[in-house]
């Protein structure tokens, strides 16, 4: 929903951009031939039309003052114009403005008709004239020279003059559509940004409504997960105290078993060899029964104790249970390694049942060893304090790691030593209710190490 | 008084385990079995009846053996006879209760045949 909003209102923004974009370049181009036609309009144009309004000035004055001499011989009025450069002038200014063949004719014309005019003009000047005849020449030749070059500039500014108008009404047009876009591009502009404004509005509106919708299915969630992982805790609890009941029922049924097949064991004389035999079996199935359930017992008590804390010092209870060890097996020689001190935080009841199950275990495995050596100690991994017993005995296959630590788990290779496979899972429990953990090291014949922490206790 | 023994006891496998044991061990006294604590209020206090040793377990539906041991003990004649507890519960705190209440010996159900005809032995010992 919010994607395809905010992909729309991209869409919207690109469009905006795209329009005032146009726009602005049609605009820009409007302007350009406004400023295009008022400069022609202010330079050449004028320009032209005053220069060739000035060449018949000139030539106008000319003829009255070539006039004047005649009538009066003064010799004031017999100035030489040279009316040459004047047009050079003109034709330069005018020609090559667009492509006008009337224009160029026109010039050529008056060019024609200037050249004429001062050669008669040159040639009455030479003559030696009387007054009269003089006149009449003047009256006669160069009035009409006169009137034959008017022709052709008379039409030349009329060209200029519908140029000059018919630029004025282009730039009137010109003007005008600039206006009508300036103001159609105006309003859309104005359109789009109240379209947008609209838009931006009711998708912020709709994002806050979907943010708040989107709380509200947070906390509704966060309701249902406590909820659910009260209802887990109460279940996990439940299992737990059914599986104690479990097993503390099963006990007597097991024990049971257990002592009758040894009162049946009793009437020896009655039984034949084989059903001995059976007897004996049920008999330590119904003991090894009993173990196992006592050994569940002690695992569900273990997660349900409360931890109670106090400074414990592992070296000391390491130290103890290893003297215990050694006097139960006076026979065995075992190296023995315990740091002097390891201080730690913890219940000491508990403590003493991990460390016991490790060192048991590191004892039972080290059974095959002549030089067998027990160590314990402590040292900083990764800036955690890890705490560790390490042994040299049989050692195992290191896929087997994680099994190890769930119950009645045994090594394959644990023939011959006695165990349930309730240690490791008692020491794991005691571990993890300490908020630690534990894992193993191991290489078959190469011995097995035990680390754990206890760091952050509940 | 009458020359027999009580054992008060929920368990019918245990009553008949400590029989065996008795008879293995030699007790010539017969054993009247009680399966319930009331049941053996009743045998007691109602006839009356006074055996030589009572064995009481702790851990019965309906009245327990710590209610039936404060009963017999509040009553004349029972307040000198012999009363031994016979649990299976190694708690604390029932030792502590029962031994408060008067009990002459606390002891726990033993896990093997064997040890039952030990202890069994071991009571004959006390026996008249």
């Amino acid at each position: 929903m919010i994607q395809r909003r905010t992909s729309r209102l991209y869409a919207g923004f690109q469009a905006a951009l795209v329009f005032s974009g146009l726009s602005v370049l049609a605009v820009l181009g409007l302007a350009l031939q406004i400023y295009r036609t008022q400069q022609a309009i202010l330079h050449e144009d004028v320009d032209s039309v005053i220069q060739i309004q000035r060449l018949r000035y000139r030539v106008e004055r000319q003829v009255s003052t070539e006039r004047a001499f005649l009538l009066t011989g003064f010799p004031t009025f017999r100035r030489r114009l040279e009316l040459g450069p004047e047009i050079a002038r003109i034709i330069r200014s005018l020609s090559g403005r667009g492509a006008a063949p009337e224009r160029e004719l026109l010039l050529a014309e008056v060019s024609r008709q200037v050249d004429l005019y001062e050669t008669d003009l040159a040639r009455l000047r030479s003559g030696r004239w009387s007054k009269d005849s003089a006149l009449s020449i003047f009256e006669n030749q160069l009035q009409p020279r006169r009137n034959a070059l008017f022709q052709p500039l008379e039409r030349l500014i009329q060209l200029e003059y519908e140029e000059l108008q018919n630029a004025k009404a282009s730039a009137k047009r010109y003007g005008r559509w600039s206006l009508i876009l300036g103001a159609v591009m105006a309003a859309g502009l104005v359109a789009a940004l109240l379209a947008t404004g609209a838009f931006v509005r009711r998708s912020l509106l709709a994002l806050e409504r979907e943010r708040k919708s989107l709380e509200a299915a947070k906390a509704d969630l966060e309701k249902l997960v406590a909820e659910r992982t009260r209802n887990l805790e109460r279940a996990v609890q439940q299992l737990e105290a059914f599986g104690y009941s479990v097993a503390h029922d099963l006990r007597a049924p097991a024990r049971t078993i257990a002592i009758f097949s040894e009162a049946v064991l009793r009437k020896e004389a009655s039984l034949d060899e084989d059903t001995r035999g059976f007897f004996h079996r049920i008999k330590e199935a119904g003991q090894r029964m009993r173990l196992m359930l006592d050994g569940l017992l002690t695992l569900s008590r273990i997660s349900q104790e409360k931890l109670s804390l106090g400074p414990v010092d592992l070296a000391v209870i390491a130290r103890r249970r290893l003297d215990e060890l050694a006097a139960q097996e006076p026979e065995r020689r075992v190296e023995v390694r315990v740091a002097d001190s390891i201080p730690v935080q913890g219940d000491a009841r508990l403590l003493e049942i991990l460390l016991q199950n490790l060192l048991e275990n590191a004892w039972k495995f080290t059974l095959d060893r002549p030089d067998a050596r027990i160590e314990a100690g402590s040292e900083t991994r990764d800036g955690v304090r890890v705490h560790f017993v390490r042994d040299n005995g049989r050692g195992f296959d290191p896929a087997l790691n994680q099994r190890l630590f769930k119950p009645f788990h045994r090594l394959p290779n644990a023939e011959g030593i006695p165990g349930l496979g309730i240690g490791l899972a008692s020491a794991s429990r005691i571990a993890d209710a300490h908020g630690g953990k534990i894992w193993v090291e191991s290489m078959p014949g190469a011995g097995t190490t035990f680390f754990f922490t206890l760091s952050d206790p509940k | 008084m009458s020359q027999e023994l009580l054992l008060v006891d929920d368990d019918a496998n245990d009553a008949a385990l400590f029989c065996l044991a008795a008879k293995e061990a030699g007790i010539s006294y017969p054993i009247r079995v009680a399966g319930s604590g009331e049941e053996a209020l009743d045998l007691l206090l109602g006839k009356r009846f006074c055996p030589v040793v009572t064995f009481l377990d702790i851990k019965m539906p309906g009245t327990d053996g710590l209610e039936v041991l404060r009963r017999l003990r509040a009553d004349p004649l029972y307040r000198n006879v012999v009363i031994i507890v016979l649990t299976g519960s190694d708690l604390e705190s029932d030792r502590v209760e029962a031994l408060k209440l008067g009990c002459n010996l606390f002891l726990t159900k033993p896990e093997s045949l064997s040890g039952y005809i030990e202890m069994a032995r071991r009571i004959k010992a006390l026996l008249p």
